[in-house]
């Protein structure tokens, strides 16, 4: 029976203008906002009667902070095609059930089991041209992708995407035949200054966004099942914390009142999403650098901090 | 004959005249937000945090003087009081904010769809970081 459902599989494979992501080269050293080069080996196959007016999409996943949609240049190479440049999709392009492609490919295949994906995009680019593929034609694409990442240390687990404009999501054709998605390890940014910003990783505390100033709202997530830790069973969970002014003032927030009471989040992570303009009672004028804190039982003596340690999480206000 | 040539010469005059256009002109509904309105649904950067915190609280005031007030502030458009003005008061795309004791006006776009019957404000703006993008549905209490 198996055999026979490989040989089904083959066969709508061969009435398809087949996909295939062959590899990723990835740099090995990638430094924060200076430029990297991402190579993906694609590859199509047309077996049935050929496509035309039609444009190979790539996507990867990058941090929402990179704009890369806007920064990236995106290039390809073909033997028989010629090279061409890559663009962006427009947002207005409907991939399917009136999503765009980024919204399309985050249902569909998710964000590749990095956590704190609001701050986390598909990034989507299709040739520039629309091409006439005749069938028969069996080509070898290189992408390249040269982008600039954030100024800031980050780590993510990397995902792409090939596909082409004719077929999208398609499932006609077998599952997986018309387009391909691939998520890899995580993939490091480090040499900069600020702190790190992990996606790969579940965190006991979580902020997003992961840049902000302190005009934005923070959403500041305790999670209860990272590691056990001295609030693990705790109902009533608060954020005690102190925010650092550009000019070295200290405003301190360390009260246990509703105001700073973290409110049921997402399973059973709870979290406090705060202003921190008003929450720490800024002036006119004052500009946070920073904010260091930990979460406390309701008496505000049983502390937890980084790495269920004493020391406060550090979160940097950074913004490009 | 000649009776004929008159009688269709009429037949198509009356049909000229049949055939004159009557332009009915109905002028666009000047745009009016004065009132009081609060938020009923905030995003941030695409997912809903309308239940993470409490906006509740915040009023922001249109005046037909193109004043507006906050109260309860939140991050948004601007937070201090001033006055406002609409880029086309019949079909207005823009709004902008000139807050007291500054000379520079924020402007943003916004829409005015209406939802469920009732008129409500939609804006799109970025506070803090640039990154971050927020969508706030206003709705206006009733007088």
């Amino acid at each position: 029976m198996k055999k026979y459902i490989w040989m089904i599989c083959a066969i709508l494979c061969l009435l398809a203008g087949c996909v295939f992501l062959e590899n990723v080269e990835q740099p090995a050293n990638a430094r924060p906002g200076e430029e990297m080069t991402i190579n993906i080996n694609t590859r199509i196959d047309v077996a049935d009667g050929g496509r035309s007016n039609v444009r190979l999409i790539i996507g990867f996943l990058a941090p929402k902070n990179w704009q890369a949609a806007a920064n990236a240049a995106v290039t390809f190479t073909t033997s028989t095609y010629g090279n061409g440049k890559m663009v962006p999709v427009p947002a207005t392009v409907d991939a399917g059930g009136g999503k765009n492609w980024p919204a399309i490919l985050k249902e569909r295949f998710g964000m590749g089991g990095n956590f704190m994906t609001d701050d986390l995009e598909w990034v989507v680019f299709w040739t520039e041209q629309a091409y006439n593929v005749p069938q028969g034609v069996k080509e070898n694409i290189k992408v390249t992708v040269k982008l600039i990442p954030g100024t800031d240390n980050v780590q993510f687990k990397t995902g792409y995407f090939v596909g082409t404009s004719s077929e999208g999501l398609s499932d006609v054709f077998g599952s997986n035949n018309v387009y391909k998605c691939r998520f890899m390890d995580c993939f490091t940014i480090t040499d900069g200054v600020s702190d790190l910003i992990d996606y790969c990783n579940p965190q006991i505390a979580a902020v997003t966004p992961g840049v902000a100033t302190d005009n934005d709202l923070l959403t500041i997530a305790f999670d209860p099942d990272v590691v056990s830790t001295a609030l693990s069973g705790a109902d009533r969970i608060f954020l005690c914390a102190k925010a650092y002014t550009t000019t070295g003032k200290v405003l301190d927030a360390c009260i246990q009142t509703d105001q700073s009471k973290l409110q049921p989040y997402t399973g059973r992570k709870s979290a406090i999403t705060l202003w921190p303009r008003a929450h720490f009672n800024m002036q006119d004028g004052e500009q946070l650098e920073k904010i260091a804190y930990f979460f406390t039982d309701e008496s505000g003596t049983t502390k937890v901090g980084y790495s269920n340690t004493d020391s406060p999480f550090v979160y940097t206000f950074k913004c490009q | 004959m000649k009776s004929r040539l008159i009688l269709c010469l009429l037949i198509l005059l009356a049909g000229l005249h049949a055939c004159k256009r009557h332009e009915i002109s109905v002028p666009e509904q000047l745009k009016d937000i004065s009132g009081q309105w609060r938020i009923t649904k905030a995003v941030r950067n695409g997912v809903d945090i309308t239940t993470l915190a409490d906006f509740t609280k915040f009023r922001i005031r249109f005046t037909e003087k193109q004043e507006y007030r906050i109260e309860n502030p939140m991050p948004f458009v601007v937070n201090k009081n001033g006055h406002y003005s609409l880029d086309d008061p019949a079909y207005p795309l823009r709004i902008s904010f000139l807050q007291s004791g500054t000379d520079a006006p924020v402007s943003t776009g916004f829409t005015y769809p209406v939802v469920n019957g009732k008129r409500n404000l939609v804006f799109s703006f970025s506070p803090g970081c640039t990154a971050n993008t927020y969508l706030y549905t206003l709705e206006r209490i009733a007088p």
